[in-house]
């Protein structure tokens, strides 16, 4: 996972955009944007991150850097 | 089979409950665990494995469960037999899947 790529998709892209391209990886087809990743699933994990983001923003009022800690924290908590 | 899905409450329940277990740790946030999710069920519904029990646990909200297997990075698979941890390897690699899941046979 890479934050570069995740912030990118933050600052270019809409939730519906990211939504449609969560849909296009599952379905194995080609996202109608650029998206940074090794493969496929570091890709979508990208877009997870990104909507994740996007929504903390919309629903608590959060800065970027704030939602950011909070996915990071998500998956910090994941693996340890 | 149908795929168990597991947590931290009944986790234990499942391993004492079945002889051989397969489980794969996953988060939401986890773009490769989605990716497995119709390979596990494909696994699941192989004969080959109809003695053994496929169990999906969310590694981000069981974090006992987490720890009995060592998850080190997602998505996480784990075999078990008789209770006790076999095999537990982070790959995102159906075969690699299929192999571990043999050894339990």
């Amino acid at each position: 996972m890479k934050i570069p790529a995740i912030k990118q998709l933050v600052e270019t892209q809409t939730l519906e955009s990211l939504r449609a391209a969560e849909e296009q990886l599952l379905n194995e087809e080609t996202p109608a944007f650029e998206i940074i990743g090794e493969d496929e699933g570091e890709k979508l994990t990208h877009v997870f991150g990104a909507i994740f983001i996007l929504n903390h923003m919309e629903d608590k009022g959060s800065d970027f850097k704030t939602a950011l800690r909070e996915f990071t924290q998500k998956v910090r908590v994941s693996i340890n | 089979m149908a795929i168990i899905q597991a947590s931290d409450a009944d986790f234990k329940n499942v391993l004492e409950g079945n002889e051989r277990v397969v489980v794969k740790y996953y988060a939401d946030w986890c773009g490769n665990c989605r990716l497995f999710t119709p390979k596990f069920k494909r696994l699941a519904a192989n004969e080959e494995f109809a003695n053994v029990a496929f169990v999906d646990v969310n590694a981000e909200t069981s974090p006992e469960a987490r720890k009995l297997a060592g998850v080190t990075n997602l998505p996480f698979f784990a075999v078990f037999k008789n209770g006790e941890l076999v095999e537990g390897s982070a790959t995102s690699k159906e075969e690699y899947v299929v192999e571990m899941v043999r050894k339990l046979a």
